[in-house]
């Protein structure tokens, strides 16, 4: 399991359709994915739940991520929220 | 034959489809049926409400655009996620509720959530998630969601209300009118139906009551009202008398509107007279500039903002007032900063319900709460500046200094033209210290009379107290005029007041240096103002100053029009 702290760079934060990238992101990897902000935190597979933490630009999120490809799963996640970009 | 308000120009004459809101009877919220049944209907029906999603993105991705369709995307895995499916099926499995019942309490459940977050993009998301929601209940219920995609030929669309959604997923080539029950101007029906030039009225009080599905309906965009008593079939001729005088219409204002463009604005005595128009985008600058108007006082930058679901990018904004500039090249262009609430709030932008909105969050106001928004909006002008269009921005609302030296400081070109609005009390107050830092002034004439009298123009007991003439609104424009002068600035008009033949005539006696009116206002004023001496306006301007009231100030300017031509008729 490793867990990493990452300030949202994405312009639109974790908006409606950043969010749903995030998510389809998240389906693609073998490992399981959290993200937190504050005390809340939500599976990175859950759409609603990610929304429900309001994440905007700027705001620090920790992301855990535990599993078989969780190092490369990381990876992509941190493109993503630095870039708005998945890396391949 | 009901009345509403004239939003869209023209006359439509088509069969009704009557876009009802699905009413689900109240029912008891217990279910009658086994848990495993409720379960199967709910699935059932998310199946219906998924193939619509996928098919609402697929036609937004084409005819929208992919950032859009994208959005509704996001609503497909919200539906499909695992939070609404764990969430309804232990309501109907634990506490043996309907599969409706369920879905409209996880629903509303979570907008409530939605609406506790700090952002206030996340707060309005509430909408969606209920929009989802009905969705799916009218999908479990009817086993079908409306598809306003698949429409008869030259249909009437009568509705309560046209939502973002709904107007997105029309079938517009099929539709020839629009009417709706609520809405002004400003609605989405109406812009809509403006962008594609269809006859529109909003505004029909009980409209969906009186009219049904497939009844032929006649809409009069032009002056607010439909009919439902004419029957094309039974009685062809009176239908064809109705269009027959639609076309003699539309033929009238294409002589008109030549006339007009081949006419300069010059008084009978030859003195030229800056008109331009006001127009809510690209598309009205194209007809403005087909009206004879010359460039645009006033671009109304919200109606392009209401055309979007979330604040219009940066590149998306250039591309607009590149186009307005384009369209009316190489006359000047004046656009307004973003100039929502009151009666115009942002479907996105506004939260909070003001007590008395007109007092509220509006105008530059809105900008200033939103420093992201109101420097994509500064940049945007200041980009077209720079690539050399002549383009100005205006600010509206305006009460202080600062507001105008903040706006200022965020332009990236220097070069930019900064321009007010003077429509509050406190501008006209202190229109000598304004116009030191402004580089033009505009006066809004509507807002301005109303601040001053303290009347609401809207409210029809106190309406008749609504006076443009008063000598307190005549003076105000007076002592803005004379200060701009004297400070080397230019004033223009670009309310109501620009867009009349008596009261245009008024402003010019007042010195006023450009009108800028609504785009079907031009070729009238023009024709007063060619049957008008440039004597006869300083007459009329020494009236004015020293009438005491507004019927004799009314009055002297009404005279002066009366014996106007309408020089396109002959």
């Amino acid at each position: 399991m490793i867990e990493e702290t990452i300030r949202v760079a994405n312009e639109e934060g974790l908006h409606t359709r950043p969010a749903n990238k995030f998510v389809q992101v998240v389906k693609g990897l073998s490992c399981s994915v959290t993200i937190a902000k504050g005390e809340r935190s939500a599976p990175g597979t859950s759409l609603l739940k990610i929304m429900k933490l309001g994440v905007v630009q700027g705001d620090e999120i920790t992301v855990v991520c535990d599993g078989n490809d969780e190092t490369d799963a990381m990876d992509r996640i941190r493109a993503f929220l630095l870039n708005g970009e998945a890396g391949s | 034959m009901m009345k509403g308000i004239a939003a869209a120009p023209g006359v439509g004459l088509g069969r009704s489809v009557v876009l009802c809101r699905r009413e689900i009877p109240a029912v008891e919220s217990r279910s009658e049926r086994d848990c495993e049944t409720e379960m199967d209907r709910f699935l059932r029906g998310r199946d219906v409400a998924a193939e619509y999603y996928r098919h609402l993105a697929t036609k937004v991705r084409s005819t929208i655009g992919e950032q859009e369709a994208e959005i509704f995307d996001g609503h497909l895995e919200i539906l499909l996620g695992e939070d609404l499916l764990e969430d309804v099926e232990e309501r109907i499995r634990s506490d043996g509720t309907n599969a409706e019942e369920a879905v409209g309490a996880f629903a509303e459940t979570t907008a409530q959530e939605f609406e506790e977050l700090d952002s206030e993009y996340f707060r309005q998301r509430a909408g969606d998630i209920r929009d989802i929601g009905n969705r799916l209940i009218e999908a479990v219920y009817f086993g079908s969601i409306q598809d306003f995609s698949d429409l008869p030929d030259t249909c009437v669309i009568v509705a309560e209300e046209l939502s973002p959604s709904e107007t997105a997923r029309l079938d517009t080539t099929r539709v020839v009118a629009l009417a709706t029950e609520k809405g002004g101007r400003t609605s989405h029906a109406a812009i809509l139906a403006r962008a594609l030039s269809i006859p529109c009225v909003t505004g029909i009080r009980d409209l969906v009551m009186h009219v049904t599905n497939s009844q032929w309906v006649v809409v009069d965009g032009d002056e607010g009202w439909i009919d439902t008593g004419v029957d094309p079939e039974r009685e062809p001729e009176k239908a064809a008398e109705i269009l027959a005088r639609s076309r003699e219409r539309q033929v009238l204002a294409e002589k008109r509107k030549r006339w007009s463009r081949e006419t300069p604005a010059v008084t009978a005595d030859g003195v030229a007279v800056h008109l331009a128009a006001n127009v809510g985008g690209s598309e009205e600058a194209v007809h403005a500039r087909e009206s004879g108007a010359r460039g645009s006082g006033l671009v109304r930058s919200e109606f392009f903002f209401m055309k979007f679901r979330s604040f219009p990018t940066l590149e998306q904004q250039v591309a607009e007032y590149r186009a307005v500039c384009t369209a009316l090249a190489p006359d000047p262009v004046t656009v307004r900063l973003l100039d929502c609430g009151a009666d115009k709030p942002l479907p996105y932008g506004h939260v909070q319900q003001e007590d008395n909105p007109f007092l509220g969050e509006r105008g530059v106001r809105f900008l200033a709460a939103r420093p992201d928004q109101l420097d994509a909006q500064v940049e945007a002008i200041s980009r077209v500046a720079q690539e050399g269009y002549p383009i100005r921005l205006m600010i509206p609302m305006v009460i202080s200094r600062t507001e105008i030296e903040v706006v200022r400081q965020r332009a990236s070109y220097n070069g930019l033209s900064v321009g007010i609005m003077v429509e509050t009390p406190a501008s006209v107050l202190l229109i000598r210290d304004f116009a030191q830092v402004a580089d033009f002034v505009s006066i809004g004439t509507n807002d301005l009379t109303q601040y001053i009298l303290a009347v609401d123009r809207g409210n029809p007991v106190v309406a008749d107290l609504y006076q443009e003439f008063h000598p307190a609104v005549i003076t105000a424009i007076d002592t803005v005029v004379t200060e701009c002068h004297a400070a080397g600035i230019h004033v223009g008009v670009c309310g109501d007041m620009a867009s009349r033949p008596d009261s245009a005539m008024a402003l010019l006696a007042l010195g006023v240096d450009e009108l800028s009116a609504g785009i079907s206002a031009v070729p009238e004023i023009k024709a007063a103002l060619s049957c008008i001496h440039s004597a006869q306006l300083k007459e009329l301007g020494a009236v004015l100053r020293s009438a005491s009231d507004a019927e004799t100030a009314g009055k002297a300017a009404a005279e002066l029009v009366q014996d106007s031509i309408r020089p396109w008729e002959t």
